[in-house]
């Protein structure tokens, strides 16, 4: 009795941790990765609690290189990376730039204002243009395995 | 090719077989020098139907377990399969051309 509970609840955090695969991944292999893992559960049940933990130590590590490699290959974590630090470097090597300049602008409080407006509207538009070119670059059509 | 690829590939080789089966014939044969779980199955799966080596197949007859899916090797997926075995073969033999043996067989 204690066992079944226990596999149930073993089946129950597999499928819970399965949701933290892409969506892609989930939906076209997640219900075969949970039969596949209470089969094999159901495989060891009976040769005892080290094999149990073996099972879940290898499936634990299986899956969290899963996630780690499917998240990877989605791109998104690069994109949020160079999104993120693109235009951070463009902008410090702008603001350096100007700092070295050596005219200055004849600007009240105003035109501060309207300046810090159009440098913030700059950011955003890196921002996105970053983005979507290496969105774009990102998944392209390519070939995965290698001959 | 990755370990993982070659065993996948290998499994198949034997005829269709759902993600369970490959799995299984993979740790048979890999032993306990290569650990594979269901992600990276799925995953090697999912790369090599991306790259034409291997395609899904329809369940070979009603009485099976719904939930399971089927795969099989495409032509493209035998020949890749067929020349890393003749890379590995070339391999083989420049090892033990220069007296490099596997530790299996030793006595």
């Amino acid at each position: 009795m204690a066992g079944e509970h226990a596999a149930s609840f073993d089946a129950r955090l597999y499928r819970a941790a399965l949701h933290l695969c892409p969506g892609e991944f989930r939906r076209d292999h997640g219900e075969e990765m949970a039969c596949d893992f209470d089969e094999a559960r159901g495989e060891v049940a009976s040769a005892g609690a080290r094999a149990v933990w073996m099972l879940r130590l290898l499936m634990g590590l299986d899956l969290a290189r899963t996630i780690v490699v499917q998240w990877l290959r989605t791109g998104l974590p690069a994109i949020g990376c160079v999104a993120l630090v693109c235009p951070l470097v463009v902008a410090a090597g702008l603001a350096s730039a100007v700092r070295r300049l050596t005219f200055r602008l004849p600007v009240d409080g105003a035109d501060a204002e309207s300046v810090g407006v159009a440098l913030l509207g700059v950011v955003v538009v890196m921002v996105i243009v970053v983005t979507i070119v290496f969105n774009l670059w990102v998944h392209r059509p390519r070939r995965v395995a290698r001959r | 090719m990755t370990p993982a690829v070659v065993h996948v590939l290998l499994a198949l080789a034997g005829g269709e077989r759902h993600g369970y089966a490959i799995l299984k014939d993979v740790q048979l044969n890999a032993g306990s020098r290569l650990r594979f779980g269901p992600g990276t199955i799925y995953g090697t799966l999912q790369r090599l139907m991306e790259a034409g080596w291997v395609e899904e197949v329809a369940s070979p007859g009603a009485d099976v377990d719904q939930r399971r899916r089927y795969y099989r090797m495409t032509r493209d997926g035998r020949e890749a399969l067929e020349s890393e075995v003749d890379r590995l073969g070339a391999l083989l033999n420049a090892a033990r051309a220069h007296r490099i043996r596997p530790r299996a067989s030793r006595g």
